[in-house]
């Protein structure tokens, strides 16, 4: 004893002063990014590198301006120099759709201004009447941002090259570039060749930027180690926060252990909080930065031109009462099917919960997909249907999908199985005789309900509700297919569209994006901090069978009321989305005469269609493994330490699934294209991560849930008899919540494998996913195709939840 | 006061059968106790009399009138039964108040009575005090109050109590135990209690009813079933005994492992028997001592006890239908009983009682003499024992008889 003491004081004292100088290490490189950062010698050093490079194509652009084009330019006379600027006049006329006179009101360089963004932003095509109101509006900022608004309902064109490459430039001199763009456009083509015009107006852009960095830098006479220094400004302070973080986390939780052992254990915390820090919190932070400091100095004006536009705020309305109402009908909806099915003698009701579970594991965007072909307010099946049995006679409606309406119902059907799941398992655990007792006591069936159970449920229906709400509002896929193209926006979707127009786009994403933040945070707070606090702890005795309340009479019409609801809500999309896929021409019935064709699905087996189902399993597998070994640290974390402040990971990941895809996606692209020395983007490092961070609370909660009904005294029982912590988490705690863990596995697998959201965003060409894939489907090629791939991902889907009951022996379920 | 009538019940689920033609008749004002290993369908049967379970087959009545059978079954709520769950099922978002008198605004009962009687009956569990509370707020002890308050608010003339003392520790089990019989007694209504506890049903029944695999072993007072059980389970099951294989033959039986004999009563045939001792029943005296002063009178009871049996036994026999093999032994006589000699082995000393075990030949006995013992008698002595009362079963396939089916 007496010896021992002294040896453990001597592995405290090592590990202590291991940990001190790291940690001095730390706040060093910290107060050296921090220097870094504040004197903006980031910008400046990495300036000078770019700037040299870029002088070297300000040099060539010069020198093609000065050898060919200004020769060419002056060769031609004066008036082709102002025809150019009629033909300038006449093209922005063309392309807003007005006459040249109504243009009078601007100035030459304004024209050339707006007809550069109009071509910049003209990967969209403007319809006649957006181009005639944008005509009418004399000022330019203004003409512009509404440029912006109309621009992102069109449709895509771009097949000049010369346009695609000015709509990828930014920040350059527009008026210069567009001028040079149209002496080429001059018809008789003497003035300058298109190859010449685009070489320069390659590197224009780029001289401009060299220019103002030559401008800003110190010209290069800063020594090459502040230069690295400043060029890893926010890479060192992240490194030494990241540094501070860990030593000081990694001193607590030695010191609750009081072993004073470095273990793999603590290792394993560290690198997931890490990990948390880095690809979630960050983003997000760096977001709301942003949000405020769009141009490196705080001002509210992004948000104050944001929420002055009136798109936006029909954008917000939408999504608030979008998600209001899908949560309200969604758990009108649960709330008596989580009873019927786990509580009262309904026919089926096995099958029945099984049926709406697997809605959960459904793409939302199949359903979006479904109901716009059912309820098209042209050809929609149910429409069409409609107008023959109500002896209409009209061309459109009675219902229209194209509507907040049809996006609220879509919302619904797809998002109240996170309530009825929610609920029912609470109702599985809520002690069968709290109900008898009612019985007993003398009160009926639905006295029983309204008395107890329902009162007893609430903080469960409560977190239902919430998040119904949040998923609805953060969803993009439904709103992009229904919304959209009848022009009722959603915060997300106008999020994508911003973020198409460049730099100043990327600004208004994030504020909107911080709208979004904000509701997760909230409610998200509410519903794990407030809410779970009342949740009724029910110790039920033993496993008791629950008595099924006896529907009697009601039994037959109420199973065939929910028969309907399934029929209604899983059954015709499901079928709708399958017949469409054998179909030529959608608006034709499958029976009508060289309809039926199996075109669509030989397409699926094409091998740009494999190389995305490999893509997605790939990701799925790496996001779900990486998750689901964090899930079971985190488990440890939270079930098995008393270490203050564990909640603090926990909430973080809960954070990561309550913010929206598109959110999570914008502040990855933001902040790991080298910013801070990760560079990962176009990767599917970047997607796996994305999914990860959406979809880890998922497995998490899972596998928590099953430790903790592991008693601990298990796993001291293999501790007392000689195994290691990791010997006793593979050989005890592994194969008792293996069931749970595999389930967990699936939980993260199946949404990243068809998701689509941030997908669209992080994608490149090699790494291209089944749910990118049926976007460009359904966008580009044709709603059939995009249907059987729907159809072939479904199948995958209930394939999947087939082998994890299998798997776990139906131990297991949602 | 009620009578439960219960006909030719009999309960499975799917092709496990857990009640097997249950035919019983609960008098009005009884405390019955259905006693029995877990998964014996003793919660099965309290639960189809409540109405939470439908019997597959049979009827049963409360007085007069049949609640389930046939086409008929009346729901719980109109049962006016007043019910304690294991789990006491006390309703977390009322307070105690509230809960209790849950039954009597379910009733529409006017106001004014329903402030009397919950004052009441609050008062009788001794929880005025706590009206006000969460039950978060209470002990598991209160809890379990507040349970039997609202069960017995309604004024109930039937209660049925599902293990209700089982999640209570053990001082307070003792006191609830004694707590429960006398407001009951007071009250006058008639119990059906369920247990797996055979000190609980030995202290608190009128009748017991010993179930295991589905099927009534036996039923009595717990004097009956606890000093003339009818199998090797029921022995087993209430109190503590010892069984020895042994042979019949002439009159006595060898017990193999005593190397002794002893007498046999007359109705066992020849062949191997199952000798059952308790150990308290196992009188231990020094070497060279006399009998001990106080076995005359007990001698006595056990032969009036055997009386009061005799009487009972062709019902007892009636319900022990898969024990037709076990006969009932007849109580032997003391006298005729030999001496035998063996070594104290080990004490254990529990205060009220001692705990021995005594080596005769290849046998360890077991014996519980009181707490004087510890003093009067030393580890390793040689000591002779006696035998005050024993029972014998035919068969000596101990192992079956015994098996506790879950």
């Amino acid at each position: 004893m007496n010896q021992a003491k002294p040896q453990a004081d001597r592995g405290k004292t090592i590990i202590l002063i291991i940990l001190g100088v790291v940690l001095a290490a730390a706040i060093f490189l910290t107060v050296l990014g921090m220097l870094g950062v504040k004197s903006g010698s980031s910008e400046n050093a990495s300036s000078v590198k770019a700037a040299k490079e870029l002088q070297a194509l300000k040099s060539e652009a010069e020198a093609l301006y000065a050898n060919t084009i200004e020769p060419a330019l002056s060769r031609a006379d004066e008036t082709v120099r102002s025809s150019c600027q009629e033909t300038a006049r006449s093209l922005l006329a063309q392309e807003w759709g007005c006459e040249t006179t109504e243009l009078a009101d601007y100035t030459d360089e304004d024209i050339w201004n707006l007809l550069s963004m109009t071509y910049s932003y003209s990967r969209k095509k403007l319809s006649g009447s957006q181009r005639k109101s944008l005509a009418k509006i004399s000022d330019v900022k203004e003409a512009q941002d509404h440029m912006l608004e109309a621009l992102s309902s069109g449709k895509e064109i771009s097949e000049d090259p010369v346009l695609a490459e000015i709509s990828a430039l930014e920040g350059a001199d527009n008026a210069r570039i567009m001028q040079v763009f149209l002496a080429s456009e001059n018809k008789d083509g003497t003035v300058l060749n298109k190859d010449t015009s685009l070489a320069f107006i390659r590197v224009a852009g780029k001289g401009e930027e060299a220019v103002q960095a030559l401008k800003t830098s110190a010209g290069g006479k800063i020594s090459p180690v502040i230069v690295w220094i400043g060029d890893h400004a926010r890479t060192l302070l992240l490194a030494g926060i990241l540094l501070i973080i860990d030593v000081v986390l990694l001193f607590f939780l030695l010191r609750a252990d009081r072993s004073w052992k470095p273990d793999l254990k603590w290792i394993l915390i560290l690198v997931i909080i890490d990990f948390l820090l880095v690809f979630q919190l960050l983003p997000l932070l760096f977001l709301i930065v942003k949000a405020f400091f769009p141009n490196g100095s705080f001002s509210l004006d992004t948000f104050i031109r944001l929420y002055t536009y009136k798109m936006n705020w029909q954008a917000l309305t939408n999504t608030a009462i979008a998600s209001a109402c899908t949560m309200v009908l969604g758990t009108l909806i649960a709330f008596p099917l989580a009873w019927l099915v786990g509580r009262t003698n309904l026919y089926g009701r096995t099958f029945f919960r099984r049926l709406f579970v697997l809605t959960y594991m459904v793409p939302p965007y199949v359903g979006a997909m479904a109901w716009l072909r059912l309820l098209n307010k042209n050809v929609g099946t149910i429409n069409l249907a409609l107008r023959a049995v109500l002896n209409l006679n009209v061309a459109e409606g009675p219902l229209n999908i194209y509507s907040l309406g049809g996006l609220i119902w879509v919302l619904t059907t797809f998002y109240y199985p996170y309530a009825f799941i929610t609920i029912s398992r609470a109702m599985e655990k809520m002690d069968p005789s709290l109900e008898e007792a009612s019985r007993i006591s003398g009160a009926n069936p639905l006295k029983t309900l309204l008395k107890i159970t329902l009162p007893m449920m609430t903080p469960s229906l409560i977190a239902g509700a919430l998040l119904v709400f949040v998923c609805a509002a953060s969803c993009y896929g439904i709103p992009s297919i229904i919304g959209a193209p009848g022009n009722v926006h959603t915060v997300t979707t106008r999020i994508i569209q911003y973020y198409g127009l460049g730099v100043k786009g990327i600004n208004d994403a994030t504020g909107l994006a911080f709208f979004l933040i904000v509701i997760a945070v909230f409610v998200l707070y509410i519903s794990d901090f407030v809410v779970a606090k009342r949740q009724y702890i029910t110790v039920s005795g033993k496993s008791v069978r629950p008595t099924l309340v006896d529907l009697r009479r009601w039994r037959l019409p109420i199973t065939l009321l929910v028969c309907l609801f399934a029929v209604i809500a899983v059954a015709i999309p499901f079928v709708t989305i399958l017949l469409t896929s054998f179909k030529t021409d959608v608006g034709k019935t499958i029976l009508a005469a060289g309809n039926f064709t199996f075109k669509q699905w030989k397409a699926l087996f094409r091998a740009e269609t494999l190389s995305c189902l490999k893509n997605s399993l790939i990701f799925g597998t790496l996001a779900a493994t990486v998750g689901i070994v964090i899930s079971c640290t985190m488990s440890y974390l939270l079930q098995r330490t008393k270490i203050r402040g564990r909640k603090i990971p926990d909430f973080l990941i809960t954070l990561g699934s309550g913010t929206p895809s598109v959110v999570i996606a914008l502040g990855l692209i933001m902040t790991m294209r080298g910013q801070f020395g990760i560079d990962i983007y176009g990767t599917a490092v970047i997607l796996v991560i994305a999914y990860l961070v959406k979809y880890l609370m998922m497995g998490m909660r899972t596998v928590v849930s099953a430790m903790s009904q592991i008693h601990v005294s298990l796993e001291e029982c293999s501790q007392i008899s000689g195994a290691s912590w990791l010997k006793t988490m593979l050989r005890i705690t592994g194969p008792l919540i293996f069931p749970s863990i595999a389930a967990g596995w699936f939980l993260i697998f199946i949404p990243s494998f068809y998701e689509l959201s941030m997908t669209t965003l992080l994608y490149s060409t090699n790494t291209k996913t089944v749910g990118f894939q049926l976007y460009e489907y359904w966008t580009f090629t044709s709603q059939p195709q995009a249907c059987a791939m729907a159809f072939g991902i479904l199948m995958i889907v209930v394939a999947l939840n087939f082998i994890m009951n299998r798997l776990t022996k139906g131990n297991f379920s949602i | 006061m009620s009578t439960v009538t219960i006909k030719n019940v009999t309960k499975s689920y799917g092709s496990t059968v857990v009640l097997r033609e249950f035919n019983e008749k609960f008098e009005e004002g009884e405390f019955v106790t259905l006693l029995g290993p877990s998964g014996c369908g003793k919660t099965t049967m309290l639960r189809m009399i409540a109405g939470f379970e439908i019997p597959s087959s049979g009827e049963i009545w409360i007085d007069d009138q049949l609640v389930s059978g046939g086409k008929t079954f009346i729901p719980p709520e109109q049962r006016n039964i007043g019910m304690v769950f294991q789990s006491y099922a006390v309703w977390p978002h009322m307070n105690v108040y509230d809960n209790v008198i849950y039954p009597l605004k379910i009733r529409k009962t006017a106001k004014a009575e329903i402030a009397r009687r919950a004052d009441r009956i609050l008062d009788v569990v001794h929880l005025s005090q706590f009206r006000d509370r969460m039950p978060d707020q209470l002990s598991g002890g209160q809890q379990q109050r507040v349970a039997l308050a609202r069960a017995l608010v309604a004024q109930p003339k039937l209660l049925l109590l599902d293990e209700p003392l089982s999640n209570l520790d053990a001082k307070l089990r003792e006191s609830m135990r004694f707590e429960i019989k006398e407001l009951t007694k007071s009250l006058g209504i008639s119990v059906v209690y369920v247990t797996h506890d055979q000190t609980e049903a030995m202290a608190m029944s009128d009748r017991i009813f010993l179930i295991n695999n589905g099927v009534v072993q036996q039923s009595g007072t717990p004097d009956e079933i606890y000093n003339h059980p009818v199998n090797p389970f029921a022995a087993d099951f209430l109190g503590k005994v010892d069984f020895f294989k042994g042979t019949a033959g002439e009159g006595t039986i060898r017990i193999t492992d005593w190397e002794c004999d002893i007498p046999c009563p007359e109705t066992i045939k020849n062949g191997p028997v199952l000798v059952a001792v308790r150990p308290e029943n196992i009188v231990i005296q020094k070497k060279q001592g006399d009998a001990a002063p106080e076995e005359a009178p007990l001698e006595k009871d056990a032969k009036q006890a055997k009386e009061a049996k005799d009487t009972k036994e062709a019902k007892d026999t009636k319900d022990a239908k898969d024990t037709k093999d076990t006969k009932e032994a007849t109580k032997a006589d003391e006298a005729a009983f030999p001496p035998v000699s063996g070594v104290l082995e080990r004490m254990y000393y529990l205060g009220d009682v001692t705990d021995c075990r005594i080596r005769t030949g290849r046998a360890l006995i077991r014996a519980i003499t009181d707490g004087f013992g510890f003093r009067e008698f030393h580890e390793g002595e040689e000591i002779t024992l006696r035998i005050r009362d024993f029972r014998v079963f035919e068969g000596d396939n101990m192992e079956e008889q015994l098996r506790i089916l879950t």
